[in-house]
């Protein structure tokens, strides 16, 4: 029917199910969170160290093509080692407020602006459950959020792997990477995204929620470091974020060698399992949280 | 629950209780007490003053909140067990100011399709033929959060056809509209109910959008229903049952003397323009009139019976209701409430 015909159409077709409510919901968000100039910006400074080491890597393939494998291979030792050392650059704990910053800016107002709009009307009139959204809305926040965390590291490796190219036994350290760049990406991802999403859902405003889960990102860290001056024990260091996400991250690339030219920067001291459990029992306790709190909320 | 539901009926609710706070505390509020009557299919109106239930009731229907006893059916299914059979059939338009942050109507919309389970591409061409339906065509592609109130309650009904619901809950429609907004409003609504078969369910303070809109009338009071029925029937029992009555009079001649030999025989009236409102409760009152225009030379030249309408319906009712129950505890706990 034209859309010039004023009139009413019964519809008969097929009803979709519920992952395809759930997706509906995850991309219009996604694309809401996402847009605006701003976003470039944050994307770009948050970045900075994978963007540096791939045009570093264009650069030397086209100029020095011997110095990609002298630099790349062989000082920073392999394919893994550059990835977890590009890692370890954009979450170390001189960096790491630039991706909290940019994970808190851009969802904390995921649910909030719900809130403020009163769009759980809207929702929650139609025929999905309060647990759809809440997961719809989770996942709008992890796709957000691999955007400083994945899927650079990825253009980082697909230009590395087009640049030096894959042969031998390397094929299964390639697609290990692939695969280690992937899950600690989506850790970091799921972990820093539910503690955004609940602080999102507990207010109306959209700054005090990024706010919140600023501090609550921060603070531990500040609080260990302040306990440190006092008290010398390991276990302080599971308090900093950054330094928990690199021995996760440590672990999930099977400890690498990061001898740096002979120099041992990167190695974390952690426990990497630790680090594991932690990250993943905080993400999914703020996540039911957040849905807990969804049941709660009065829908005017 | 299945036999209580016959073909023509789609709401009956039995019992239903709804009490904030705790049970048994002299804080608690009771919102709907043990509330029970059946909604025919058609255009009907859910009426009641503020505090009455009507949004608790609308709420517990939606699942928004869950009941405390009592059972219910919508078009059929168990508020409580198919609540998202009911939501794949229902369109709520809530009264309250209600947008997707960040997106245009045609998205807004398409995306509410696609929540309520129509493909993507379906939920599109839906969401512009609604908008086209309620007169938002140029505004398709514009923020909704641009939008005036009145072009946001028309956006607030597209979105409940989008999925072609069997039938629609309206919270006041017609509110923050200007004049011109108002009639246009009723108009969709009367449309959606009368030429496309949708059911319509519609809770509104504006007794004469009500009137224009809706074939029947729940009138709620104190979480409980005061009256139910036809719209026209209710009016007509009105009009039948009240002691005082008012007769429109318009004369020809002296209207200074007639009001003056009104005031002498003691009949009392009120002044509209040019028509007389008398207030009569002896039938003979035709008689006397016309003897007393003869005797002031004044001719007659119309005089009917004024009609009830439904706002006599809803005080009266509400009135006999509450002097019946002499405000009791319960009473004085639901006015907190407003």
């Amino acid at each position: 029917m034209s859309v010039f015909n004023r009139s009413y159409r019964e519809y008969k077709g097929e009803i979709k199910g519920r992952f395809f409510k759930i997706w509906s919901i995850a991309t219009q968000t996604f694309r809401v969170q996402f847009s605006g100039k701003k976003i470039i910006f944050l994307l770009i400074l948050c970045n900075l160290p994978v963007i540096s080491f791939t045009l570093m890597l264009i650069f030397s393939a086209i100029f020095f093509p011997a110095f990609v494998r002298e630099f790349f291979l062989g000082g920073l030792g392999g394919v893994d080692a550059t990835m977890y050392t590009i890692i370890n650059f954009s979450f170390n704990p001189g960096l790491i407020f630039l991706p909290i910053v940019f994970i808190c800016a851009l969802n904390s107002g995921t649910i909030a602006n719900d809130k403020k709009n009163n769009s759980l009307a809207l929702y929650f009139s139609r025929p999905i459950t309060r647990i759809d959204y809440a997961i719809g809305k989770a996942l709008s926040v992890y796709m957000v959020s691999s955007f400083v965390t994945f899927v650079p590291w990825f253009v980082f490796l697909v230009t590395f792997n087009l640049l030096e190219g894959v042969s031998g036994l390397a094929i299964k350290t390639v697609i290990m990477t692939y695969l280690s760049t992937f899950a600690s990406g989506f850790l970091i991802v799921f972990f820093m995204g539910s503690i955004v999403l609940y602080f999102s859902s507990i207010s109306k405003q959209s700054v005090l929620g990024g706010i919140l889960s600023i501090l609550v990102l921060f603070l531990p860290s500040l609080v260990a470091s302040l306990i440190a001056e006092f008290i010398e024990a390991d276990w302080i260091q599971y308090f900093s974020i950054a330094l928990i996400i690199v021995a996760a991250v440590f672990l999930i690339f099977g400890s690498p060698s990061t001898s740096m030219f002979g120099m041992n920067f990167f190695e974390s001291t952690l426990s990497g399992g630790v680090a594991i459990t932690l990250m993943i029992t905080i993400g999914i306790i703020f996540l039911l949280m957040t849905i807990n709190r969804l049941y709660r909320e009065e829908v005017s | 629950m299945s036999s209580l539901v016959h073909q023509k009926e789609i709401l009956c609710v039995e019992g239903i209780t709804k009490i904030f706070g705790k049970k048994n505390s002299p804080q608690s509020i009771i919102a709907l007490d043990a509330i029970s009557f059946k909604m025919n299919a058609g255009a009907n109106a859910l009426l009641g003053p503020n505090g009455a239930g009507k949004s608790t009731l609308i709420k517990i229907l939606l699942s928004y909140l869950k009941a405390d006893q009592g059972e219910a059916q919508l078009l059929g299914h168990d508020i409580f067990k198919e609540g998202m059979l009911i939501r794949q059939k229902v369109g709520y338009m809530p009264e309250h100011f209600a947008i997707i942050p960040g997106v245009n109507a045609v998205k807004q919309v398409s995306l509410l399709g696609r929540i309520s389970g129509l493909p993507k591409e379906e939920a599109m061409q839906r969401a512009h033929e609604t908008l086209q339906y309620v007169g938002l065509n140029e505004a398709r592609y514009r923020k909704v959060k641009e939008f005036s109130t009145g072009m946001l309650q028309r956006l607030k009904l597209a979105q409940t056809l989008v999925n072609d619901p069997e039938l629609i809950i309206l919270d006041e429609p017609t509110n923050g509209l200007d004049p011109n907004g108002r009639i246009d409003m009723i108009e969709l609504v009367k449309e959606i109910s009368k030429e496309h078969g949708i059911n319509l369910i519609v809770s509104s303070h504006l007794l004469p959008d009500i009137e224009a809109t809706c074939e029947f009338a729940t009138i709620i009071n104190k979480g409980a229903v005061v009256a139910q029925g036809k719209i026209s029937e209710l009016t007509y029992q009105e009009t039948r049952s009240v002691e005082k009555k008012n007769m429109k009079v318009e004369i020809r001649g002296d209207l200074e003397r007639f009001l003056a030999a009104l005031q002498t025989k003691g009949i009392p009236f009120q002044l509209f323009e040019n028509t007389i409102l008398v207030q009569y409760s002896d039938e003979e009152i035709s008689t006397v009139l016309l003897k007393l225009a003869y005797e002031n030379d004044i001719q007659i030249r119309t005089m009917v019976p004024s009609e009830a309408i439904l706002e006599d319906v809803f005080v009266h009712r509400i009135a006999d209701m509450n002097n019946k129950n002499g405000l009791p505890t319960k009473e004085t706990k639901i006015e907190v409430s407003k």
